[in-house]
């Protein structure tokens, strides 16, 4: 009795299942939902951050537009030029990736270069700040230093120093534009990974106007656009050019009265912006290459009164061709040592 | 005639199913955020209860009753249920992926959902024939729905009213979901006296 109702209950139960089930699979056919399992692919490779940096929702966001066309295929920031590859694998398309960018805080005006002007107590941040009269800053293009930044960046690539300035990390950015966004300043800007020299100033105001706010700005002195093409002006202020192919030499860096261009073959961000002997060094390095510039010039100068005087000299005689030289050769003399 | 109008208006008003025997609380207090989304429940609640209830209205008397196998309703109605609301998941997917994913999780709890099962058990308990069945599942699902989608406009507004700190989100919730139901307490008198 007992075996026969438990076999029924199993009957019956097993046999609704089983017509339920079939029910089911034929539902499934009809009401079959395409998926593209290049979604599924694309989700797989795409960094997982769900930055923004595409301007899509997230990375799955970013995998739909990719599928509806929507989508720059090489507009995901922190994948770089790998994830970039994948894209176009999976896509099938070939792509080539874009130049590798990197984030740089355009200031360099610390709490000693650019001392703050008003004692701010307000919300710390920056956006806060700079909405209450422009901030406590002197220089009202310069970093504030209150890290909206550094909340907003994902990749906790910014620290913010105690003399009150944004730093980038260049190893940790993916140029993903987070901290772009959100400063409200625009001192961050998105610079190719291969420039050496950045010009830490975004003061578009007059010389003696930047002088009063700021020891390191840009007093558009046109120094440096002399030693190498990729400085140019863009108004009142030094940039490196994006689109000019040429040699940045050490002397841009050099040249500069205030110290704005930061050469970063000769030092670390952090060093630059933080320690003290990163500084000292830069101006014996400066004095040295202005001595040498010196010496060059008035060289050039002794070669080329040399090279006038000789036309008119060969007719004269010869003791007279040779005593000038003789003379203007002393000063480079006297300054090489 | 009288008899049906009289089961679709109880099941609906004086035994509404949320707010009278408070079946279906989740889905209630889950999905009531915004009209549209409570809209899109209720009907795929009306779907569910309609198919279920006359499933299981069937299954009972030609499976159950015939093998004197009462005692497996609750799990043969569960099995029911649980299919009926896979297929209306597949079906919304299909239809309306934007309500597929406003509906989330609740969509799948439908099957867990205790107005269904109660309905189902309800028909049987109460003896209703086929067309009493169905005219009850309409009711208890426009009941449902009444609830929900009131509850829901209830919520759209105090999302912009004054709410004193203590009380914000789930716990003014549940006060209004509290005041509704006594508010539908008052649909009592309409009973027909039985």
């Amino acid at each position: 009795m007992f075996t026969n109702e438990t076999l029924l209950a199993l009957a019956i139960l097993g046999s609704i299942g089983l017509v339920m089930s079939v029910l089911l699979s034929i539902g499934k056919r009809i009401f079959a939902v395409e998926t593209d399992d290049r979604f599924d692919r694309l989700m797989d490779i795409l960094p997982g951050a769900n930055c923004g940096g595409c301007g899509f929702p997230g990375c799955s966001g970013f995998a739909q537009g990719l599928i509806d066309g929507t989508a720059k295929p090489t507009a995901c920031p922190p994948g770089g030029p790998e994830v970039t590859v994948l894209i176009g694998e999976i896509m099938g398309v070939k792509l080539t990736p874009g130049e590798p960018m990197v984030a740089v805080v355009g200031c360099a005006g610390d709490h000693s270069a650019a001392p703050p002007v008003a004692n701010y107590q307000g919300l710390r941040d920056c956006r806060a700040a700079h909405a209450v009269a422009g901030g406590a800053k002197s220089c009202a293009y310069g970093c504030l230093g209150l890290g909206t930044c550094q909340t907003a960046c994902v990749f906790d690539a910014i620290t913010i120093t105690d003399t009150g300035l944004a730093i980038i990390d260049r190893d940790k950015c993916t140029a993903c534009g987070a901290c772009i966004e959100i400063c409200p300043r625009q001192i961050i800007r998105l610079h190719p990974k291969r420039d050496e020299v950045h010009v830490l100033c975004i003061n578009p105001d007059k010389p003696k106007e930047v002088k009063a706010v700021c020891t390191v700005g840009c007093t558009a002195c046109k120094l440096c656009t002399r030693q190498s093409e990729r400085l140019v002006m863009d108004e009142r202020l030094a940039v490196v050019s994006p689109e000019v192919k040429a040699d940045i030499p050490a002397s841009c860096a050099l040249v500069c009265p205030q110290g704005t261009i930061f050469d970063l073959r000769q030092y670390a961000l952090s060093d630059w912006i933080l320690d003290p002997a990163a500084r000292r060094n830069f101006e014996q390095r400066q004095e040295a290459w202005k001595a040498e510039e010196k010496a060059r010039k008035a060289a050039a100068r002794e070669k080329k009164s040399a090279s006038k005087a000789k036309p008119k000299a060969d007719p004269d005689t010869n003791t007279d061709a040779n005593a000038e030289p003789g003379t203007d050769a002393t000063p480079p003399a006297g300054g090489e040592a | 005639m009288k008899e049906i109008f009289v089961i679709v208006l109880m099941a609906m008003l004086t035994e509404n199913f949320v707010l009278a025997k408070f079946l279906g609380i989740c889905p209630f207090l889950g999905v009531s955020k915004k009209t549209s989304t409570a809209l899109g429940m209720s009907m795929a609640v009306l779907f569910v209860m309609m198919v279920a209830s006359i499933l299981t209205f069937l299954i009972h008397h030609f499976a159950l009753v015939p093998f004197r196998a009462e005692y497996l309703q609750t799990i043969v109605f569960i099995l029911v249920i649980a299919s009926t609301v896979q297929l209306t998941e597949m079906a919304i997917q299909k239809m309306s992926p934007s309500l597929y994913q406003a509906l989330g999780i609740f969509l799948p709890l439908i099957t867990t959902n205790c107005a269904v099962l109660g309905l189902a058990v309800l028909n049987i308990q109460n003896d209703y024939r086929l067309l009493q069945v169905i005219f009850y599942a309409i009711g208890a699902s426009g009941g449902f729905a009444l609830a929900l989608i009131l509850f829901a406009g209830l919520r759209e507004k105090l999302e912009l009213a004054e709410v004193p700190q203590a009380f914000r989100g789930p716990a003014i919730a549940l006060v209004t979901a509290g005041i509704l139901s006594l508010a539908f307490m008052g649909f009592t008198g309409l009973a027909p006296a039985s």
